[in-house]
């Protein structure tokens, strides 16, 4: 997986009590199409501080295009964003 | 014995800003590569505030100016600074070491002073310690730190200080004689280019010679610093690690380098009253009245110099403080084209007491409720939210001095 730290608008579930949960999201690809993925799975969350910059990581897998793909995104508290971190 | 750890961030402002970067994706570790964090130099504030390692190798060093810097390596990646992005590393940093001890003391925005010796029952052996620290450093917050152990402050400033990057040292008193004394005196804490000159005179070169000399001889050649130098060559040094809220702040001053030289009286004024605004809001949030005030100048030719008076009473007020800056430096410019601009304010006391006096020429009472209020304002609404009309429509910051709005660790390393 590459980082791509790429801003993306997303559908967030916000829980009562647990962290927030992706539900979608949309970004621009390398060939500028916007694409949609429905986030089928979270496998894992992990909070980082790198740089002093506190997120959280979610680990996602999704069918894009037929195959079974794993990236992670990005919620940087700070900035109430999501990115698409790897892919 | 105390164990006391010195924690130092490595190149901090260059690290930071690496691995900032690297989390956006940018493609190179910019600590691999000649580079340099410097300010913008059509502002003048072009010197290199941080360099990486691999600039050092061609000569680059810190505060020298981009121009000369990149006479020495054309090819140098230079990049802006971003302090708020500092004080997030500098928070992150703060708040791991406090995992292991509350005694810690923030010495600037990228050094702290670590007192283990209590929890040392707790965690174990310091070195394991200081290994863990390390590591968890550059694994958590993606930036590498060197850290020195040792029995007191100094010691342990001087074990940080040796190897770099990424290193643990300890320095022991039993270990000064091989791993500090050969150094030149000038990498001694406190003592600074003129000193070293001043020891190099009498031939003394290493910090072994000035732990050999005669402290009767040092106070007579340095005065009572003399003393303290020839304590630190010892790695005598009893002072306590103190933390920041109980460090008491004596002066309070900002200052700024202007884009353009100031030739023009009223232009000055401006900036000394944009100054003021900062210096006078800081001193109000510390509590405290001053009845020392002073301005500084540096002209175009580098030269500075200082004029101050003493007050008659104590004030807090912008628009009082501000006054008195503006007689002091009728007084003491030459008239000469002005490159930098500081005002400071000292002799504090508590603020809840004031002395009237039959010659106030304002209401000091009105004033004071006025800035309460700009306080308030400010405070919730934005720093900026509420500036004086002199500064409607014109190109001079209406508050000016330090590098963020809200916070100021720069220097001395205490949070207001």
């Amino acid at each position: 997986m590459k980082i791509l730290a790429e801003p993306i608008e997303a559908a967030v579930w916000f829980k009562s009590k647990e962290k927030p949960h992706p539900i979608k999201f949309r970004y621009s690809d390398r060939e500028g199409s916007v694409r949609k993925v429905n986030v089928d799975k979270v496998i894992s969350v992990d909070e980082i501080k790198t740089a002093g910059i506190r997120a959280f990581v979610y680990r996602c897998q999704s069918e894009i295009d037929g195959d079974m793909k794993s990236y992670e995104l990005k919620y940087l508290v700070s900035d109430c964003r999501w990115e698409l971190y790897k892919m | 014995m105390r164990t006391i750890f010195h924690i130092d961030a490595n190149s901090a402002y260059l690290s930071w800003t690496a691995a900032a970067m690297l989390e956006k994706g940018y493609p190179i570790d910019i600590r691999e590569i000649p580079s340099a964090i410097s300010g913008d130099p059509l502002n003048r504030h072009g010197i290199i505030l941080a360099k990486s390692i691999p600039a050092k190798k061609y000569g680059i060093a810190t505060g020298q100016s981009l121009f000369e810097a990149k006479q020495k390596y054309p090819e140098l990646a230079v990049y802006p600074p971003n302090y708020d992005l500092y004080m997030l590393c500098s928070n992150a940093m703060y708040h791991i070491l406090c995992e292991y001890t509350p005694l810690v003391e923030r010495y600037s925005i990228d050094e702290c002073f670590l007192d283990y010796t209590a929890s040392q029952n707790k965690f174990g052996d310091p070195l394991d310690v200081a290994y863990e620290i390390k590591k968890r450093i550059k694994e958590e917050l993606g930036f590498t730190v060197n850290v020195g152990v040792s029995c007191n402050k100094l010691l342990a400033k001087m074990g940080s200080e040796l190897k770099k990057p990424d290193q643990i040292h300890t320095l022991w008193p039993g270990e000064m004689g091989k791993k500090m004394w050969p150094l030149p005196v000038g990498e001694l804490f406190m003592v600074g280019r003129a000193t070293a000159q001043k020891l190099q005179k009498i031939n003394i070169n290493t910090i072994g010679d000035l732990a050999k000399a005669d402290p009767n001889h040092m106070k007579a050649l340095l005065k009572s610093p003399g003393l303290v130098v020839w304590e630190f060559a010892n790695g005598i040094d009893a002072s306590e690690v103190t933390l920041n809220s109980e460090i008491i702040q004596k002066g309070v001053g900002n200052s700024t380098t202007i884009s353009h030289d100031v030739t023009d009286r009223t232009e000055a004024f401006m900036i000394l009253l944009a100054l003021t605004e900062r210096v006078a809001m800081r001193l109000r949030r510390l509590g405290y009245m001053a009845s020392l005030v002073s301005v500084s100048i540096k002209t175009d030719g580098f030269i500075r110099y200082s004029h101050q008076m003493k007050l008659r009473n104590c004030i807090n007020t912008t628009t009082e403080i501000y006054d008195s800056i503006c007689i002091l430096f009728n007084q003491c410019w030459k008239g000469e084209p002005i490159r930098h601009l500081g005002v400071h304010v000292s002799d504090f006391q508590v603020s809840e007491a004031r002395q009237f006096s039959l010659f106030d020429k304002c209401d000091s009472e009105k004033l004071q409720a006025l800035d309460k209020v700009v306080d308030k304002i400010r405070a919730k609404y934005g720093t900026r939210s509420i500036i004086r009309g002199r500064f409607a429509n014109g190109n001079i910051n209406a508050i000016q001095g330090g590098t963020n709005d809200s916070d100021f660790i720069m220097m001395g390393g205490y949070r207001q």
